[in-house]
């Protein structure tokens, strides 16, 4: 049998690992064993600990009302959030303003920054991990490796290059441009080789020419070129969507 | 929230807070964190502090992140 919330696990392992949201303490490190081992960690435990992420699982359960379905962990939804579908285009912006405002409620934003953030809200809007990390993700210019960290926390995907005997690998992908307007921030046109890194026990095979998605600097997943699509898709429409903001100076 | 910047607070008083990043010390808005006080590790999200890490997160999630903007200068030169 195998592992009912493995795809969520993979997304939300490396953040988790680093501390930026997830599980704490002793719960910590769990799902890289519900991933890499025949442990006492099972799919109910796994799932009570992606409850812990606490922004996404808010997303997720948004994606999965607008959508009719029940389990905010199930596959479509997980993939809508992560990698985008069709999915993404059954929530309405008002529903997104209102989660950024559940936020407040949580004590992980504060009620000025919501109402900034809610501004930022155009109609085009959906919520991809992307939204989170692009449009809401704070970046105030005074915080040196700020923009290194947008980077970094969107999923990006690109074709391996080489594969070392180590755990770097050599990937081509697009990355973010952006001159000082987070807003005004597009994808580069062309690729260009970076090193991402592999944990042999969460990716035991791959090969030159296959597709990844990556989070964090490490390899989430091979994908496929369908999967590839669909998140440069629903990144670059939530980057439009950003733009349109700046060049309007106000929401649609 | 999954992005943030690992900073230390130097100073901290009421809901503001004084942290230092990349030898840069700069003013944030700490009224997230009731309990912060000076020497924690905290991530920053624009000029919110949103929760607090430990030293070894901070210093691995510094260390992902020079990682990362090592490879971009050395792309440039």
């Amino acid at each position: 049998m195998g592992k009912k919330y493995e795809r969520a696990a993979r997304y939300a392992l490396y953040p988790n690992e680093l501390g930026l949201c997830g599980p704490r303490g002793s719960e910590k490190g769990k799902l890289y064993q519900y991933l890499t081992t025949k442990s006492k960690v099972d799919d109910n435990h796994a799932r009570r600990l992606l409850g812990q992420f606490t922004a996404a699982t808010a997303y997720l359960k948004l994606i999965a009302a607008a959508n009719g379905i029940e389990d905010w962990l199930d596959d479509r939804v997980v993939d809508a959030y992560w990698i985008g579908n069709e999915l993404l285009g059954r929530v309405r912006p008002e529903d997104l303003r209102e989660l950024i405002f559940g936020f407040v409620g949580e004590g992980r934003m504060t009620e000025a920054a919501a109402k900034e953030t809610t501004d930022h809200v155009h109609y085009q809007h959906r919520p991809h991990h992307s939204f989170h990390v692009l449009a809401i993700g704070g970046i105030s210019g005074q915080v040196d490796r700020e923009s290194v960290g947008w980077e970094l926390c969107r999923i990006g995907w690109g074709k391996v290059v080489s594969v070392g005997k180590g755990p770097e690998l050599t990937v081509s992908a697009r990355s973010l441009k952006h001159e000082g307007n987070r807003f005004l921030a597009e994808l580069e046109e062309k690729e260009k080789k970076r090193l991402v890194r592999r944990d042999p026990q969460i990716i035991p095979r791959i090969r030159a020419g296959d597709l990844v998605a990556f989070h964090w600097g490490r390899v989430v997943e091979v994908i496929t070129l369908n999967e590839a699509r669909r998140l440069e898709h629903w990144t670059e429409a939530t980057l439009t969507a950003c733009r349109k903001i700046a060049e309007n100076g106000k929401r649609n | 929230m999954c992005f943030g910047i690992p900073c230390k607070i130097e100073k901290i008083k009421k809901n503001k807070a004084a942290v230092k990043n990349g030898g840069k010390v700069f003013d944030i808005d700490t009224s997230l964190l009731p309990e912060a006080a000076k020497g924690d590790w905290i991530l920053v999200q624009g000029s919110i502090g949103m929760k607090k890490i430990s030293e070894e997160e901070a210093k691995n999630c510094l260390a992902v992140l020079d990682e990362f903007q090592n490879q971009g200068e050395r792309r440039k030169k």
